[in-house]
C-alpha cells in the first residue's frame, strides 16, 4: 500500500513538474517573442539604419529624383520587391541606367530612407 | 505493359507517360483562343522558377490562390508596342489581382537593359530561367508574341498569339480578367505529377 502511495505521489510530482515547466517556458517564449517584436519595431521605426543592397535598376525618374529598383531583401525593413527610392543627390541617378545591376547604400529612418551611394556591379 | 516495359525502369516509364501527356496537352492547347471560356479549366500551366536580377527565385506555383498571372513571351523588337501597352495597363491589371510576368524568347540575361528606359516597364521581366519557360510554353503556343492568362488555380484559361502589335482593344484583357474574377472556383489546384 505504501509503495502504491509513493508511486502515485511520484507521478503527481512528475506531472506537476512537467506542467509547471511547460507553462514557465511557454510564458517565457511569449515574452521573448514580444520583446523581439518590440526591438524590431524600435529598430525599424526610430533609429537611423544603413543597408548595403543588391538590385537591378528598373526605371529612373529624374523629375522627382527617384530610382525604381528590383531589390533583394532589406533585412528588418522590407522583403525583395520592386520599389522606388529617392536619391540623396542627382549624381546618383545620373550614374546608372535601366537594366544596370547595382549595389547601393540605403540610409535613413524608415520609411524616410534615401539612396546615398550606388555602383554598378557588372 | 507495351514492348518497352522490360527495358525501362519505373521512373523512365513515368517520364514516357508524362511526355505523352504533355504532347497531348500541347495538341489540345492549339484550339485555345484569346477569350476565357467560362467553366472550362483543364490545361495545367507548367510550373517554372524564375528570377529578376539578384532577387530570390520565385515559382509560378507561388501565385496559386493569390493572383492571376499573365505570362507574356515576347520577342524584340516586334513586341515593343504590346509591352508598352501592358506597361500602361499594369496599374489597372494589378489592381484586379493580376501579375504580369514577361519572358524574353531569346532568354537574354540583359533583357531589362534591352527593353530600355521608355516606356517604364515595372512588372517582372525574367532574367534567369527564361530558356526553360520558353521551351515549355512554346509547346503550347508557337508565335513571336504569346500571352497566356493563368487563373488562380494554376490553369491556362486563354492564349493570345501574335506578333507583338498593340491590341486594338486594350480593355479586352481587363474584360477577360474580370471574367476570371467573377468565376467561382472551378477545379482544385492541379498536382504537378501524376505518380
Amino acid at each position: 500500500m505504501r509503495a502504491w502511495k509513493a508511486a502515485a505521489l511520484l507521478n503527481l510530482a512528475l506531472v506537476l513538474g512537467v506542467g509547471w515547466g511547460y507553462l514557465f517556458w511557454g510564458l517565457r517564449t511569449a515574452r521573448l517573442e514580444q520583446e523581439l517584436a518590440g526591438a524590431r519595431t524600435t529598430a525599424v521605426a526610430g533609429v537611423e539604419r544603413v543597408w548595403q543592397i543588391s538590385g537591378v535598376v528598373r526605371a529612373v525618374v529624374p523629375e522627382i529624383n527617384v530610382l525604381v529598383i528590383t531589390h533583394e531583401d532589406i533585412p528588418g525593413y522590407m522583403p525583395a520587391m520592386t520599389m522606388g527610392f529617392r536619391a540623396s543627390s542627382p549624381k546618383i541617378h545620373e550614374a546608372v541606367a535601366v537594366g544596370d545591376a547595382v549595389r547601393f547604400t540605403l540610409q535613413g529612418v524608415p520609411p524616410n530612407v534615401t539612396i546615398t551611394a550606388i555602383e554598378k556591379t557588372r | 505493359m507495351p514492348a518497352f516495359g522490360a527495358t525501362l525502369g519505373v521512373e523512365e516509364r513515368w517520364d514516357a507517360i508524362n511526355y505523352v501527356r504533355a504532347r497531348s496537352a500541347a495538341q489540345a492547347a492549339r484550339d485555345m483562343g484569346p477569350r476565357v471560356e467560362p467553366g472550362r479549366a483543364w490545361l495545367v500551366a507548367p510550373d517554372f522558377a524564375y528570377a529578376v536580377g539578384p532577387t530570390p527565385a520565385r515559382t509560378l506555383r507561388e501565385y496559386r490562390g493569390r493572383r492571376i498571372v499573365l505570362l507574356t513571351l515576347y520577342t524584340l523588337p516586334g513586341s515593343r508596342p504590346r509591352l508598352a501597352q501592358l506597361a500602361d495597363l499594369y496599374g489597372a491589371v494589378a489592381a484586379l489581382g493580376v501579375e504580369v510576368i514577361a519572358v524574353p524568347t531569346d532568354a537574354a540575361s540583359d533583357a531589362l537593359r534591352r527593353l530600355g528606359a521608355a516606356p517604364r516597364i515595372l512588372f517582372p521581366v525574367v532574367t534567369e530561367g527564361a530558356a526553360d519557360v520558353v521551351a515549355a510554353y512554346r509547346m503550347l503556343a508557337a508565335a513571336a508574341h504569346v500571352e497566356l492568362l493563368i487563373d488562380r488555380q494554376g490553369y491556362i484559361r486563354a492564349i493570345s498569339r501574335g506578333d507583338g502589335r498593340a491590341d486594338a482593344e486594350p480593355n479586352a484583357l481587363l474584360a477577360e480578367v474580370q471574367e476570371l474574377n467573377a468565376e467561382r472556383v472551378l477545379a482544385p489546384a492541379p498536382e504537378e505529377h501524376v505518380h
